[in-house]
């Protein structure tokens, strides 16, 4: 007989051994490539070292594929504990927990069974492609090139029913998750935004874009973690991709050609020219698209009528005119000042005074997708101002004062930040605002 | 006879570019009908055609086709070589002249036309002038090439096309 209430239920070997019993194993879903402690309780289980000398409760764990279990210890009649690791690249996640009392009289087992999963281990893939690796060892390296859609997508799509997942991504360099413009191309724009949305690192997928091009190699990674009871630890080993992310060398601006002149021939207008002169050399078997995006920074424009009214105009932070403002690797502004408006009561005008400050942007759109996105390569801000007043004794406008349009110092700025505007201008708009708003 | 010498005039007033500075565009105008009636609308069709070796960029209205002359200086004579009074802009007085100046078009957007590459809009040109009487009309355009595309000159410079007569009918 056996002392000692951990053993009270079990029988002599030689008779039959009850049937086990399994009420439950903690946790019920382990991850593949880690190793991971669980515990089945249950009853009738043969403890090692029983006293009465019986064959100990048999515990496996399997999959269609292989036997996941690396150790087990049958520490009471009501309780188990095992440990197992099932292989990396384990694709069937449904295990098996067995255990079985052996009768000795029959030589049969007798058995019961009960369901675990197995988590997949973490890997990133990108266009079907596995790039990941999560032992520490080094990916593949992959190629992707700035504005590219990097829309990158995980295995663990067959989880446990119930299982919260949550989700966590990590992309180096600079990145953002989306560039939109809208309306997309605008010829005439009333209204127009272009926003930057962040990166979503907790969303199942990730979508990323590059805006500049990394030094060395970019990592990405991700981790998912569950709520599985009894999961000591319930993240996932982390999967490590890397990229090497490529853009236009060599890209600079350099203006050209400003000038500021009055034109005193019917139509009269007060006008500036700048020219932008853009150069850069596409990634190799990348041509891409490159384009130009100009924000008014402010302008301010006060206009003055026969009748002594004055109207005044201008704009904050605005699109100017158009998006995309030119395509290319060249582009130009002529900004004019028209000096035959009216005001409301029919009154001509005789004075103006604008000051200008934009900020000219070179865009590259790699096209490698029907998603890629422009990606800002630098912008170069400049200003501009003018006046001029009409002498009604010579009946012509007189000599005009100003600026021709002045580059900031420092000239093309390389940066990646993106453009963004909530409200687009164009000239007609302003000037008809001017002539409106005179009193 | 006086027809013919009406037409060399208007060569002769202006004559291409050319003669200082090859031009690198050639401008065309034609029209679905060259006999309409006075209160039916006269399309002009303008094709610029990019005949240098190198991508040039022109301006173009920010709206629909349908506004050419934002682009284009366009003259129109009737049949004793009077020039037709834009009737679109406004009307200033310089020095003792009246002028009726064209509507203005400060926002134009940019276009690039590749060597040998045409681009087309179109006008209305009884939107831009009172062509209600009866008779024939000489018309042509001048494209402009923006300063920018005129440095180092610095200025616009004006291609005319090739000149059109129009008959308007009762």
């Amino acid at each position: 007989m056996v002392d000692g209430p951990d053993f009270f239920f079990i029988t002599p070997c030689a008779n039959t051994p009850p049937a086990p019993v399994i009420s439950s194993v903690l946790p019920s879903a382990f991850f593949a490539g880690e190793t991971t402690s669980i515990t089945i309780t249950g009853s009738n289980f043969i403890p090692n070292n029983n006293p009465n000398g019986c064959v100990p409760t048999a515990v496996d764990t399997f999959t269609a594929d292989e036997d996941v279990i690396t150790g087990a210890d049958v520490v009471s009649p009501t309780e188990i504990t095992a440990t197992v690791a099932p292989e990396a690249d384990e694709t069937d996640l449904s295990a098996t927990v067995w255990v079985g009392n052996l009768d000795e009289n029959s030589g049969s087992e007798i058995v019961a069974t009960t369901n675990a999963s197995v988590l997949p281990a973490p890997a990133i893939q990108w266009n079907g492609n596995t790039i990941s690796t999560a032992d520490g060892s080094n990916p593949p390296t992959q190629n992707a090139v700035i504005g590219q859609t990097i829309h990158l997508t995980v295995n663990p799509s067959t989880l446990p029913s119930g299982t919260t997942v949550t989700y966590t991504w990590a992309a180096g360099g600079t990145n953002i998750g989306g560039y939109t413009v809208s309306p997309p191309i605008q010829t005439n724009p009333t209204q127009s935004t272009a926003t930057v949305t962040a990166t979503s690192v907790s969303s199942a997928d990730l979508t990323t874009y590059w805006l500049a091009p990394g030094a060395g190699k970019i990592p990405v990674t991700y981790q998912y973690c569950v709520n599985i009871p009894g999961l000591t630890d319930p993240c996932s080993a982390q999967a490590t991709a890397e990229f090497t992310v490529k853009g236009p060398t060599r890209v600079s601006v350099t203006p050209s050609d400003e000038k500021f002149y009055a034109v005193n021939n019917p139509p009269e207008t007060l006008e500036w020219v700048i020219k932008f002169n853009g150069k850069a050399t596409s990634p190799s078997g990348q041509p891409g698209q490159y384009t130009w995006v100009q924000l008014v920074q402010s302008i301010s424009e006060t206009d003055t009528f026969a009748d002594g009214k004055q109207g005044t105009c201008g704009s904050g932070v605005a699109l100017d005119t158009s998006y995309p403002y030119d395509t290319g690797l060249s582009t130009s502004d002529e900004p004019t000042n028209p000096l035959n408006l009216t005001d409301q009561s029919g009154s001509e005008e005789t004075g103006t005074n604008e000051n200008l400050s934009m900020q000219m942007f070179l865009m590259w759109n790699p096209q490698t997708d029907s998603s890629s996105i422009p990606v800002s390569l630098g912008s170069i801000s400049w200003t501009a101002s003018g006046a001029i007043s009409f002498d009604s004794s010579t009946d012509t406008w007189g000599e005009q004062s100003g600026s021709k349009p002045t580059p900031a110092s420092g000239g093309f700025a390389l940066t990646s930040s993106e453009p963004t505007w909530s409200v687009a201008i164009n000239g007609d708009t302003l000037e008809q605002n001017c002539a409106n708003s005179a009193q | 006879m006086k027809w013919i010498f009406l037409l060399a005039l208007l060569i002769a007033m202006y004559p291409t570019a050319t003669a200082q500075q090859k031009s690198p565009i050639s401008v065309s105008i034609s029209t679905p009908s060259s006999t309409v009636g006075s209160k039916t609308d006269i399309r002009l069709d303008v094709t610029v055609t990019n005949i240098s070796d190198h991508p040039i960029k022109l301006v173009k209205d920010l709206g629909p086709d349908g506004h050419a002359e934002a682009a284009n200086d366009v003259l129109v004579y009737d049949s004793v070589g009077n020039t037709l009074l834009r009737i679109d802009g406004p009307v200033i007085k310089r020095n003792g002249q009246l002028y009726h100046l064209p509507k203005g078009y400060l926002s134009r957007r940019l276009i690039t036309v590749d060597p040998g590459k045409s681009t087309e809009d179109f006008l209305l040109l009884n939107h831009l002038f009172d062509m209600t009487q009866p008779g024939k009309y000489i018309v042509l355009v001048r494209q402009e090439i923006p300063a920018f595309e005129s440095i180092p000159n610095h200025e616009p410079r004006y291609i005319p096309s090739n000149t059109l007569t129009i008959t308007v009918t009762q």
